[in-house]
């Protein structure tokens, strides 16, 4: 059974597993590399500290690809909620379409109503919010969107690629036994059955379910997240390794036992 | 070759918000007006021509 681990225990744990001679490395969850990028969040201070610490003890940290995916995905979004939003600031220089405009400031409300009843939730647009915006800049049915690409061309453009490079910057490498670098860090073959088998067991999240999956084909030890849902299925499985969170995450596992 | 010394996560938010919060030039701006007149202009024009179809429709 892995081991759940605090934050605040983090120096101490890895003191004591330096003493084994596994390969000194992580992996890193989505909402990581999020917060650790975006300064609104509550936890950005304390993952960017973790990550800081991490990176000074020389560990390498790894993320899956369906994690890049995800965070490029979260990047899109933020750039294009922060453009459209500065759009409809009364300060703007910028005279948007009365339609576009009116779409964008109802769907600003809907997001400090989402915020307000879960101050956790990002004041982000979602797909299908976008959808609706993207819609609005368009005259009729068929004239097109060509408008919008004019707005992807000046407010995404080069952003997202910025975005990606700079994970590799921060020296975030993608897991892949495929990879010549890695081939030492893993003991047994990263495939979907595995994968699947995890997702079945506890029902995490496909995505959760790949990280631990990558975790437990690699002779990582641990894996760092802000997701309860890693943590719990780290301690359910009699196999599993450990997963480094949050001490306030790390308070709710005192509820749930499991047999050892 | 020598690795590059990789930026601490501070500085990377720092510079990855720093990137999102460019203003646009007054080209952009001039640009981004030019297209956004001629939607509301195309919209307006969509609008009236409905009225007008509806106005023609024989009344039952």
């Amino acid at each position: 059974m892995g081991k759940v681990i605090p934050f605040s225990e983090i120096e101490s744990y890895l003191a004591s597993i330096e003493k084994n001679d596994a390969p000194m490395g992580t992996i890193l969850d989505t909402n990581v590399l999020i917060s650790a990028n975006y300064d609104v969040r509550d936890s950005h201070t304390q993952i960017t500290e973790i990550l800081d610490t991490l990176q000074r003890k020389h560990y390498r940290v790894f993320a899956t690809v369906n994690t890049r995916s995800e965070y490029l995905e979260f990047q899109r979004r933020l750039i294009l909620t922060e453009s459209l939003l500065d759009m409809v600031d009364e300060f703007s220089t910028v005279k948007l379409p009365k339609n576009a405009r009116a779409k964008i400031q109802t769907l600003k409300g809907s997001l400090k109503t989402s915020r307000a009843a879960d101050p956790e939730k990002d004041e982000i647009f979602n797909e299908s919010q976008l959808k609706k915006i993207k819609k609005e800049f368009s005259a009729g049915p068929h004239s097109g969107q060509k408008n919008w690409l004019d707005i992807c061309d000046t407010f995404l453009k080069g952003k997202v690629a910025f975005e990606d490079q700079s994970l590799v910057d921060r020296g975030v490498e993608y897991i892949s036994p495929n990879d010549e670098s890695q081939k030492h860090l893993f003991d047994a073959s990263l495939g979907w059955p595995e994968a699947i088998k995890i997702c079945e067991r506890t029902g995490t999240a496909f995505s959760d379910s790949m990280i631990l999956n990558a975790l437990k084909s690699s002779k990582l030890l641990f894996v760092v997240t802000f997701d309860f849902d890693i943590g719990y299925a780290a301690l359910s499985d009699p196999n599993m390794k450990d997963v480094v969170v949050p001490d306030r995450l790390f308070k709710e596992y005192r509820h749930y036992h499991f047999p050892a | 070759m020598t690795k590059k010394p990789l930026k601490s996560w501070k500085t990377l938010a720092s510079e990855s918000k720093a990137r999102r919060k460019t203003p646009l030039t007054p080209e952009q701006v001039e640009k981004l007006n030019k297209i956004f007149g001629e939607i509301d202009k195309e919209q307006e024009q969509i609008k009236e021509d409905s009225n007008r179809k509806i106005a023609r429709q024989p009344e039952v």
